[in-house]
């Protein structure tokens, strides 16, 4: 079993009062804590409190609050969630680095190598800033230094869907561009999990003509935001917020297919920046929410999921923000459903992408997911 | 939704049942903000709609706009293809699989007359109702279909219009993009002008050749002809030359005889190469003793050689076999060419004639060379490749002051090359030339049988011998010619006459010309033939003695039951030689 305590503040000063009386209240000695704040918080103040109380701290900011532990039921924004925890610090490390210069690939590449140092059998919670980033590269990087075998879940912070700048942040550190994870002994932690999306191409493809990563320049003969503002007939100004609503649907080689939101425009060079690769040459097609068939889609995986992994000590969800968009006050439905299924407190936030093992236990990097991890600790 | 407002309208309904009043208007509250929410929410997806509404209607007239310019461009494309398949000028095709037309352009219908309507959809016959079936065009269309071949430049003939046409066509598979075929397509253009082209041109050709045909008639008519009085001619200078004579009038007779000969010689190459070039020469092949041949054509230079102060030799190699079996009439032609050749083009110095083997001999089987060296004027370089060439002589110069035809050593160069050997000449301008052969021979072991003229001679005096010739000039020459020898004959002047004779009293001998008034020479060697037959006589040599020395001409009269044939003006050495053939056989 882990302890946790859990709260909801909208304001600074609410978090640093419910976090003192909690330190007064609660029977344990809580030494991780996971705290999604939206952007507007001070977080360095955040950091601040947790450092005192020496609580490691895996920080995020977001796109929207998640947090249900049965009798708060909170899904919001300009607000922090609060997890305290009592997981033993010989069952994780937390291991953050800065990007600098480096390739999303290369950030990937060097979080991998302290990862895969961390345990012989590690498990991780992947944590990054979005604005510009690759995520597939990132998590192509990790999985380069972990023999492309790592059990993994995670979220792109946001910032409150204004795409211009995002953080992390641990107890110690924190930046706008960067990535960390939250490594698990998987002998002292288990961890799983699974993730649903559901949206559907509307029809027309396309061929991307000039592409570097995650940015591209050219589809279908045109700039790439001129094609995007002209075939869905929107202004300069509705994006990047548009794009994660209506992402592209990418066509790999191999007949299948992802979904990638923009997370930026360039308005000088005329292009998009996707959250993972769009490679050139690929087809990609416009894609949409097919409605409110997609929480049915959700339901059912949340319901068989839960037939196979009944057991979860806490429960960490990264949404992806266009969900909170397309479903409005209905995303509360998948939310409500996965609490009342395993009856633990549940932290997350409304996401810029989404990292998780699909069905077939690869880890890959997503957008327009529903991610959900369960931690449990090991029985001695 | 509803259901909320069905539950609150009726607790509204009950209000007058109600005990508690609080905890009632607390359900109700909660009823409403139910309601609320689910407006709310009602709200929520009606702007989501309206929204996706906008994206999605937006993205269909973007799209459609695409697929219509996309559709416009296929249309002009596709028109842009009928517009060339229209053009090009000649008739384009494609037939399906069962070999109907489906796809014909502009010039097929113009050709054809037809409408499209009348094409598609039907096969050959059915479009070229006058379809000439005796090509192999509809054979070829069925291998395209079944084996995927191509066939270029098939010929055929259509009636079309009542006139017939001749097109040339290209066919080749036309196949999916599985690979599979699903048709052929068919380029035809009109060849017919061409084709006529081809005609008068054939015709031209049939004309050239009957020319060259016409030729050959010509000059082996001349050369009946000339001979015929240039033999009297020598005959009668020779005759002449027998009798009593001044010392002047010996030397006009002198060049007369040899402004003759030489005559002779010149009507001989023409009418030897002609021989040659139309194919009709064919190789007298038999035995001989090589350096007898080799003397014989030695003593027709020796005396020019001589007069001219050159010195002449002749060396022939001791391994040397003597007996050959092979052309020895091509070889004494040949001979006689480079050797007259060098003396010609020699003034001082040496004429050299060398024999020995090319290679060692093998099974009786030798390779001769032979060579013919002088120091004379040599040949410039550049003419050493058109020395062989027919009327060749190497300049107007050359031409004037050295006599000859050219012929000579184009007739070298073709003898050669009937008895499968090889001509070649080396030479330095003024220093002198090296003309070489080499031919393969058979060698033989010497007969124990060898010609003895005394013998035959002797032989020939005790012969009832009977002349049959129209000419009184050669019968002159003739009698005189065998009279020298001892030999005494009766004379006839035509066929007719010469049977009358033979019958009467027959002889053992008879020379008879061919070409002669009353009855031909061919016809009385049938009636004597017959006659002895009949008769149970002996046997009579019967010997052509004609101007008409074509192999065909021998064959005629070997079929007419003659044994010999001499070219006039005769030698009676040829004669001798042949009668020793006859003694031998019997």
């Amino acid at each position: 079993m882990i302890s946790t305590y859990t709260f909801v503040s909208l304001s600074f000063d609410e978090l640093q009062e419910k976090f003192k009386h909690a330190l007064n209240t609660i029977h344990f000695k809580p030494t991780l804590a996971f705290v999604f704040a939206s952007v507007d918080f001070p977080l360095t103040r955040i950091m601040d409190l947790f450092r005192e109380q020496q609580v490691a701290l895996f920080g995020s900011s977001t796109g929207g609050e998640i947090l249900y532990d049965g009798e708060t039921n909170h899904i919001g924004d300009k607000s922090a969630v609060v997890m305290l925890t009592d997981i033993s610090p010989d069952s994780f490390q937390l291991h953050f680095v800065k990007q600098g210069n480096l390739s999303s690939f290369a950030l990937g590449e060097a979080l991998g190598n302290k990862i895969s140092a961390a345990f012989r059998h590690p498990s991780a919670i992947l944590g990054a800033t979005s604005i510009s980033m690759d995520g597939q590269a990132l998590v192509e990087g990790i999985l380069n230094r972990n023999r492309n075998q790592l059990p993994m879940f995670g979220g792109l912070a946001g910032d409150d869907a204004r795409f211009e700048q995002s953080f992390i942040f641990t107890e110690h550190a924190i930046t706008d561009k960067g990535a960390m994870a939250l490594v698990f002994n998987q002998n002292k932690i288990e961890i799983s999990g699974m993730t649903s999306n559901g949206w559907v191409s509307l029809g027309a493809e396309f061929t991307v003509n000039r592409s570097k990563g995650n940015i591209v320049f050219e589809i279908n003969g045109l700039p790439a935001l001129d094609m995007y503002m002209n075939y869905l007939n929107v202004k300069e100004d509705d994006l990047p917020a548009i794009g994660i609503e209506f992402p592209f649907m990418v066509k790999n080689h191999d007949g299948s297919s992802v979904l990638r939101a923009i997370t930026g425009i360039d308005k000088e060079k005329r292009s998009l920046t996707f959250a993972g690769t769009v490679s050139q040459g690929s087809t990609v097609s416009f894609s949409t929410s097919p409605g409110f068939e997609i929480m049915e889609n959700t339901r059912d995986k949340i319901i068989s999921f839960h037939e196979r992994n009944q057991k979860a000590d806490i429960m960490l969800l990264f949404s992806c923000i266009a969900r909170h968009i397309a479903l409005g006050p209905l995303i509360s439905t998948e939310i409500k459903l996965t609490s009342i299924k395993w009856k633990k407190p549940l932290i997350g936030f409304f996401t810029y992408g989404e990292i998780g093992n699909t069905e077939n236990d690869d880890c890959f990097f997503h957008n327009q997911t529903f991610t959900l991890a369960l931690l449990k600790k090991k029985r001695k | 939704m509803q259901k909320i407002i069905q539950q609150l309208t009726e607790k509204l309904n009950r209000i007058n049942e109600v005990e508690d009043i609080g905890k009632f208007k607390i359900e109700i509250q909660n009823d409403i903000s139910r309601l609320a929410m689910e407006a709310d929410i009602l709200n929520f997806k009606l702007q989501r709609a309206v929204k996706d509404k906008n994206v999605v209607n937006s993205l269909l007239t973007r799209t459609s706009e695409d697929l219509k310019s996309a559709l416009q461009k296929q249309e002009s494309q596709a028109e842009m293809l009928n517009m060339l398949l229209n053009t090009i000028p000649a008739l384009v095709y494609f037939k399906d699989s069962k070999l109907r037309y489906q796809i014909v352009n502009k010039a097929f219908l113009e050709f054809s007359g037809l409408s499209r309507e009348d094409v598609v959809g039907k096969s050959l016959t059915e479009v070229f109702r006058h379809y000439l079936p005796e090509g192999k065009y509809q054979e070829l269309e069925k291998q395209v279909i079944e084996n995927g071949s191509f066939f270029y430049n098939v010929e055929e003939q259509v009636e079309q219009s009542e006139k017939r046409i001749w097109v040339h066509t290209n066919i080749a598979p036309v196949r999916n993009k599985e690979g599979k075929i699903i048709g052929l397509i068919g380029v035809s253009w009109d060849i017919s002008s061409q084709k006529s082209y081809e005609l008068q041109l054939k015709k031209a050709r049939d004309q050239a050749q009957e020319g060259v045909r016409t030729k050959d008639r010509f000059l082996a008519n001349m050369s009946h002809e000339i001979r015929t009085p240039l033999n009297g001619i020598l005959g009668m200078a020779e005759i002449l030359s027998q009798t009593e004579l001044k010392k002047q009038q010996q030397d006009y007779l002198s060049s007369l005889l040899k402004s003759a000969r030489h005559l002779l010689g010149l009507i001989e190459d023409v009418f030897e190469f002609s021989a040659i070039e139309t194919g009709k020469y064919k190789p007298d092949l038999g035995k001989f003793h090589l350096p007898g041949l080799l003397n014989q054509v030695a003593d027709i230079f020796k005396n020019e050689a001589a007069e001219k102060g050159i010195s002449f030799l002749i060396r022939t190699a001791p391994e040397l076999p003597e007996y050959y079996t092979g052309d020895q009439r091509a070889l004494r032609t040949v001979l006689r060419n480079l050797l007259s050749n060098a003396i010609k083009f020699t003034h001082k110095g040496t004429v050299e004639l060398r024999v020995r083997l090319d290679k060692p001999l093998k099974n009786g089987h030798a390779m001769v060379r032979f060579e013919v060296e002088d120091t004379g004027i040599g040949i410039r370089n550049i003419h050493v490749n058109k020395i062989f060439e027919s009327f060749s002589q190497l300049d107007a110069s050359t031409t004037k002051n050295y006599q000859g035809t050219g012929l000579g050593l184009a007739i070298s160069e073709r003898l050669v090359e009937v008895m499968k050997g090889k001509i070649g000449v080396q030479s330095r301008e003024s220093k002198g030339s090296l003309f070489w052969f080499v031919v393969p021979l058979k060698a033989e072991i010497p007969g124990k049988e060898s010609f003895d003229e005394s013998k035959i001679l002797e032989l020939l005096k005790e012969f009832r011998i009977l002349l049959v010739e129209d000419n009184l000039i050669n019968q002159k020459i003739s009698k005189i010619t065998l009279e020298k020898s001892g030999c005494k004959l009766d004379v006839a002047n035509n066929g007719k006459e010469g049977l009358e004779k033979y019958i009467q009293n027959p002889y053992d001998l008879i020379l008879m010309d061919i070409q002669m008034p009353v009855m031909d020479g061919l016809e009385a060697t049938r009636q004597i033939r017959k006659f002895e037959k009949e008769q149970g006589e002996r046997h009579a040599f019967i010997v052509a003695l004609t101007a008409n020395a074509l192999e065909s001409d021998r064959k005629k009269a070997m079929a007419a039951g003659m044994d010999g044939f001499i070219a006039k003006p005769f030698d009676p050495r040829e004669l001798f030689k042949i009668l020793h053939g006859f003694i031998i056989k019997e």
